[in-house]
């Protein structure tokens, strides 16, 4: 298994395949990481080919590993989430105190 | 020679006033000062916050107040841990200029306890790896060999921690970044139970594994720093609401009719001969304290490996996305409209090993692979936890190996990733369980040292930190000190 997960020679996937996954990720690839990124994925997805092998079919998904309950508590509002938040926004270089907004590009496109 | 005592001796010398918390912190800047120019295993020396502590520390100490283990003590925090108006960058560039508003209750605990925050040091970032070659901030090396890797992600931890340039230091562990570079830097480390410690401010990488844990040079340290760090917190929901007990009351009890499992698994092939024949002494020490070994099988751990290489990148390619570029951490220079904004910010914000995982995490969640990757990854985990139940059954702890390998050169696997995700074979099975898992000095070999691991049932702090502590007072690896660093 370790042999063909470290053959760079087996890749499996394809450049419309990485570079949906990259867009799928938010991520501007160029061509050289894109190429790096491919064969690294490609020996990725051979070191999961161990799991195809083993039947899991009968098994129940579980998302958690630990099974110990939680306390609930009363629907109140313990934190002042307003002022946190308002402290938050006040230690970013991008909130605009004037609007009570984050600055970004124009969505719409001006002429 | 401040820097050869323990916490406990530390906390004694303080509270004899035989010295104070100032000199002591201003020992260890200075050891910062002059050896951690060639270890770079910190991110920020904290010196007048630290020296401001101690200050505040000593007057307490002064009042003779009843006064915490760690009162007074300096310690070093992982760069993941949100820290209130001191830089937090996880060694990204996309956090290196972010100052948190507000505290990670870790941090929030060891001021509670009147420790004094020394630094924030290196690590993978985000988390990612295992060398510690992938920090923004540049590489950390490894005291007992400069041309080696610390290990990781908390590299800079267990290095400043073996050169003794803090007495103890936080680490997290995802799929084995405590006890990993404490096995490679000769320090021990425990990574608790999923739960014990409060995941609140610590930057999140992969949430249903990350936990955070103490890094320092013997178990009766780690007893004392993981009482502080340990508890429920109302702040994180997946923290634990069970008791947390007093770990050196257990330190000291007697090993006799414990029965430990070796799993068969962990010393096949592939194993350095160098680390089974040191894991083979230090069983022979145990058995001399009267405890008994049997053998076990954990037959699903050859699979943990690729299993947590789905779930792991899963959690991290959803826990990442908040990166944007549009409310904090790095924005790209003149976007040419508002996804360039999210896609360029990212692009030049993540380092290569982060961009790995994102894109195989989104790989697997993404339609049509879901079930292929994703679902099965966590059956798999399931049945990974099964093993660990089924043995626990019959045995009270687990023994073996921590790696497979000692430290390797700075560069020796950078090109093949890979076949660095495998040197976690031994300590992802506990993460994917949720189980307890520490790593304790064992001996060395070529003058690099080597790692054994306990692995206990959920909650079972205790009874590792015993034995650990039980084989530590039959032996004197975790005193060892690379020849430079001593004086």
């Amino acid at each position: 298994m370790q042999d063909d997960a470290n053959n760079p020679e087996k890749k499996v996937i394809s450049d419309e395949e990485i570079k949906k996954i990259a867009q799928l990720s938010m991520l501007n690839l160029n061509q050289d990481e894109l190429e790096m990124l491919k064969t690294d994925f490609g020996n990725t997805l051979k070191l999961f080919e161990t799991l195809e092998k083993k039947d899991v079919d009968s098994v129940e998904v579980s998302y958690e590993s630990s099974k110990i309950s939680q306390p609930r508590r009363n629907d109140e509002v313990l934190h002042d989430n307003k002022t946190q938040k308002q402290q938050n926004a006040d230690t970013s270089p991008y909130f605009n105190k004037k609007t009570g907004y984050f600055d970004v590009p124009p969505v719409i496109e001006t002429e | 020679m401040l820097h050869k005592l323990s916490l406990k001796q530390l906390h004694d010398g303080l509270k004899n006033k035989d010295f104070t918390s100032k000199e002591l912190t201003g020992h260890y800047l200075d050891r910062i000062a002059k050896h951690d120019v060639n270890l770079n295993s910190f991110i920020s020396v904290t010196s007048e916050h630290a020296l401001a502590q101690a200050q505040e520390a000593d007057k307490i100490i002064q009042r003779g107040e009843q006064t915490g283990m760690l009162t007074g003590i300096p310690i070093a925090q992982k760069d993941i841990f949100c820290t209130k108006g001191i830089k937090t960058t996880c060694c990204s560039k996309i956090l290196a200029e972010f100052t948190p508003p507000y505290d990670a209750t870790v941090i929030k605990k060891y001021q509670e306890n009147n420790s004094i925050m020394i630094g924030k040091t290196n690590m993978d970032e985000f988390a990612m790896g295992g060398s510690n070659e992938n920090s923004y901030f540049g590489l950390c090396a490894n005291p007992w060999d400069l041309t080696r890797v610390p290990g990781g992600s908390s590299g800079g931890s267990a290095s400043a921690v073996a050169a003794r340039l803090c007495p103890g230091a936080t680490g997290t562990d995802t799929g084995g970044s405590i006890r990993q570079p404490a096995s490679f830097c000769g320090i021990s480390g425990i990574k608790p139970t999923y739960g014990r410690i409060s995941r609140y401010g610590m930057i999140a990488f992969a949430s249903s594994l990350d936990q955070a844990g103490p890094m320092a040079p013997s178990a009766e340290d780690l007893a004392i720093m993981l009482q502080a760090m340990a508890g429920k917190d109302s702040q994180d929901m997946t923290s634990a609401n069970i008791e947390v007990p007093n770990y050196l009351s257990y330190i000291n009890e007697s090993l006799k009719g414990k029965k430990v499992g070796l799993p068969k698994e962990f010393f096949q092939d592939g194993l350095d001969d160098k680390i089974r024949s040191k894991i083979e002494d230090a069983i022979e020490v145990l058995k001399q304290q009267g405890v008994e070994f049997v053998e076990i099988s954990l037959p699903n751990s050859v699979l943990a490996v690729p299993t947590y290489y789905i779930i792991g990148p899963c959690e991290a390619s959803s826990n990442l996305a908040r990166y944007d570029g549009v409310r904090y951490g790095y924005r790209t220079n003149n976007p040419k409209n508002l996804e360039s904004l999210y896609k360029d910010s990212r692009a030049e914000g993540f380092g290569d090993e982060v961009k790995r995982r994102i894109l195989i995490g989104t790989y697997a969640l993404s339609s049509g692979y879901y079930d292929a990757y994703y679902q099965k990854a966590q059956k798999i985990r399931k049945v990974i936890k099964e093993d660990f139940d089924k043995a626990f059954e019959k045995v009270d702890l687990i023994l073996g190996p921590t790696t497979p390998s000692f430290a390797y050169k700075i560069g020796a696997m950078t090109k093949d990733p890979v076949k660095m995700y495998l040197g976690d074979i031994f300590t992802i099975p506990a993460n994917l369980a949720g189980l307890p898992g520490m790593s304790i000095p064992v001996g060395f070999s070529n003058n690099m040292p080597i790692g054994m691991q306990l692995i206990g049932k959920a909650f079972a702090e205790p009874e590792m930190l015993n034995m650990a502590h039980i084989y530590q007072q039959n032996t004197d690896w975790h005193t060892q000190i690379p020849e430079k660093y001593t004086t």
